[in-house]
């Protein structure tokens, strides 16, 4: 569902808004101001959708390219290949485990 | 109804630190929509805008403390990543999509937006803390202006230390 963040502006505080459509009816939810639970619990929640998109475009972009893609893990930089093999390495970028699909 | 107060909203932190992902994925919501311009462009514009921007250099700070100065309300976004994962994301940014980078200046630039964060304290109304290490995990906000120098300072710093590699 498509829901559009709105603010409004009163004595130089700001409101939020949020706007949907359900069966057609158009329903607006006060979130509060940028202080408010509210307000910050929907911030976390687009966090948790669209956290890992960037995750999720690199594994098309750079696979298909034929390079690794780059993240952290336990402290680890991990350098995940197509094939599903990843690669763990250091600060100094010096390989310390190399994990396969299949364990 | 007040009249709204322009918006300037920076995404802000290292090279390679998922800068403009952050501002594709979240353009709606947290950067509410706003056209993308350069800050001296926008500035000058008197537009409400957004900018991707490593506030790396002291021009950086100059322009965003201009902002201020002619009412804007500055917003920014600034994302945390270990150096490290910053130049193998550089690296391999550089095959996939052929973006030149330099290390030496990746390493200068990378200490110097920390600082320019904790120099812009005073032009700064919200700051929003992130980390991107694997996926963008929202962190904190606070408002700047509320801290002394020193406790902002200590806020930035425990913020890095969450996201460096041990040695």
């Amino acid at each position: 569902m498509k829901k559009s963040l709105t603010k409004k502006t009163i004595q130089g505080r700001e409101y939020f808004y949020l706007c949907y459509r359900t069966k057609g009816k158009l329903t607006t939810k006060y979130l509060g101001t940028v202080d408010s639970p509210k307000y910050k619990k929907y911030l976390l929640s687009l966090t948790k959708t669209g956290a890992n998109y960037g995750l999720r475009r690199s594994r098309i972009d750079n696979w298909k390219a034929g390079v690794p893609i780059a993240y952290i893990e336990d402290s680890y930089i991990v350098l995940e290949y197509k094939n599903g093999v990843k690669e763990y390495l250091d600060s100094k970028e010096n390989v310390k485990k190399v994990v396969f699909p299949n364990g | 109804m007040d009249e709204e107060k322009k918006q300037l909203i920076i995404v802000a932190g290292p090279e390679a630190s998922g800068k403009k992902t952050f501002a594709e994925v979240f353009k709606t919501a947290f950067l509410q929509g706003l056209p993308e311009d350069n800050l001296y462009k926008g500035i000058i514009s008197g537009m409400s805008f957004y900018c991707v921007s490593s506030l790396s250099t002291s021009d950086e700070v100059k322009l965003v403390k201009l902002a201020k100065e002619r009412g804007y309300r500055v917003t920014i976004y600034f994302l945390f990543a270990p150096h490290e994962l910053c130049l193998v994301r550089a690296r391999l940014r550089s095959i996939v999509s052929k973006i030149p980078y330099n290390e030496t200046e990746m390493k200068a630039k990378y200490d110097s937006s920390r600082k320019n964060l904790a120099e812009l304290k005073t032009s700064t109304d919200i700051v929003f803390f992130i980390r991107n290490l694997k996926e963008f995990d929202f962190v904190s906000a606070l408002s700047p202006s509320e801290l002394t120098a020193r406790t902002y300072q200590l806020t930035i710093q425990k913020v890095q230390l969450s996201v460096e590699l041990p040695e």
